[in-house]
């Protein structure tokens, strides 16, 4: 077994953290010392497997992201031409004049209702906009104006009820809220980890994991790796 | 007018694991989509834990493509594919490729189990299934490839610990600080990390070294 300075000397080198000369002085020794050579050659050599695995990693993830994009552009362009379809048949009936009473279509335009996002489901879609930006200490300060303005309740405050469930349907306002504070939230644990304030994550992460939605199994993962 | 719709064709596990050593990156794109739709399609079936899939699959990728591109899976003389097995000799493959990957996952799967339970100490324990997991290799390969085989099945089979702080360290190029400002570690001094990086390292090193000489191979 090498002692620890002569692995470092070898660290420092691998690394081209040595000086020019110090590097020479280091290769002269390693031709002399056939330990440190071969000693070197195998760190060497584990530093370009862990290297190889990693850009290996790198490169499937770009793969997958491509075939998302891919997707996305392609269902992109499915989503234009539907809305152009959808929309040709929407104002032609009103266009259409006939005078035959019982043929005339009755054209439900007037009646129909376009679906418009709700205003808390606008402000997620605000912060997870700034927060895929990787604007994250934005995204925290727009969390906190949104939870001050629409007096949301705390993460604390879900977590006791433990289940949405709990909620009655006549309490429609109050489920809404604790759904918009339970995405907010979510996307805060997601800025606070970015940003390195592990601490912060962890004790959010502790309220999160108890209460029954779509992010809990995330949650659950992510806390025990925490741990 | 008459069009000639022809069906695009698959590509066959042989030609998949020549053209992957040949470094063929769009051969291996297509190898990694068809592995990534079989894996989703039966990882409910398999795994139980679905908030892990992604890693599991892209990890389990990485190492059967390393695999292929160090010719421990390999296509022989006539035409079939082998792999190197723990005896020494060369083995007919028996399953297609994809169900080898979800073999593969299988094992990475229980890996991530038992690191999820490891505290910090334990993790060095963890290395005991290492040489289990060694696989021996074709003494008639060429040396360069045995050692690269060796090398990268100890890679491989590291605790994910030590992976991460090796990754960092020689890869990225990170400080001691930086890696442990990286991975959040509060229970871990600097001189602390230092020791478990020489701890990982020496207990690779001699892995490899163990498997060397198994090899009759110089070290």
């Amino acid at each position: 077994m090498m002692d620890e300075q002569t692995l470092d000397r070898i660290d420092r080198y691998l690394r081209g953290e040595m000086s020019e000369k110090e590097s020479l002085l280091f290769e002269q020794d390693a031709l002399n010392d056939e330990r440190l050579r071969k000693e070197t050659e195998l760190t060497y050599s584990i530093k370009r497997r862990l290297a190889d695995r990693q850009q290996k990693l790198y490169q499937t993830n770009k793969w997958r992201r491509s075939k998302q994009s891919r997707f996305f552009q392609v269902g992109g362009w499915f989503a234009v031409a539907a809305s152009l379809v959808v929309g040709l048949f929407l104002i032609m009936p009103k266009n259409t004049q006939t005078t035959d009473s019982h043929l005339l279509a009755k054209n439900d335009m007037e009646e129909m209702e376009i679906p418009i996002p709700s205003m808390e489901n606008q402000r997620i879609a605000r912060v997870e906009k700034t927060v895929r930006e990787g604007r994250h200490q934005e995204a925290l300060q727009e969390i906190e104006k949104i939870e001050a303005e629409q007096e949301l309740p705390s993460l604390s405050e879900i977590s006791t009820e433990k289940t949405f469930a709990s909620y009655t349907s006549s309490e429609m306002d109050v489920d809404d809220k604790i759904q918009e504070s339970y995405e907010l939230n979510w996307l805060r644990i997601c800025s606070l980890m970015q940003l390195g304030k592990m601490k912060e994550a962890k004790n959010l992460l502790a309220d999160f994991i108890v209460i029954e939605g779509i992010h809990q199994n995330s949650a659950d993962s992510l806390f025990k790796n925490m741990k | 007018m008459i069009l000639n719709l022809t069906k695009k064709q698959k590509s066959t596990d042989i030609e998949y694991v020549l053209e992957v050593q040949t470094g063929n990156r769009r051969m291996t794109e297509r190898f990694y989509n068809d592995c990534r739709r079989y894996f989703m399609d039966s990882y409910k079936a398999v795994f139980t834990n679905i908030t892990i899939k992604e890693d599991i699959f892209q990890q389990s990728f990485v190492k059967l493509w390393t695999e292929m591109e160090t010719r421990k899976i390999w296509v022989g003389n006539d035409r079939r594919i082998y792999r190197n097995g723990r005896d020494g000799m060369p083995h007919l493959m028996t399953c297609s490729l994809k169900t080898f990957l979800i073999d593969i996952a299988k094992n990475d799967y229980r890996d991530w189990l038992r690191s999820d339970r490891l505290t910090l100490e334990d993790d060095f324990e963890g290395f005991a299934h290492l040489a289990e997991a060694m696989t021996q290799v074709r003494l008639d390969d060429d040396v360069e490839h045995i050692e690269e085989q060796i090398v990268a099945d100890c890679v491989f089979g590291l605790p994910p610990r030590c992976k991460e702080i090796l990754t960092m360290f020689y890869y990225q190029k990170m400080s001691l600080d930086e890696i442990l400002k990286a991975r959040g570690e509060k229970n871990i001094s600097k001189n602390g990390l230092k020791t478990s990086k020489h701890k990982c390292m020496d207990a690779l090193k001699g892995k490899v070294k163990e498997a060397y000489n198994r090899y009759n191979l110089k070290y």
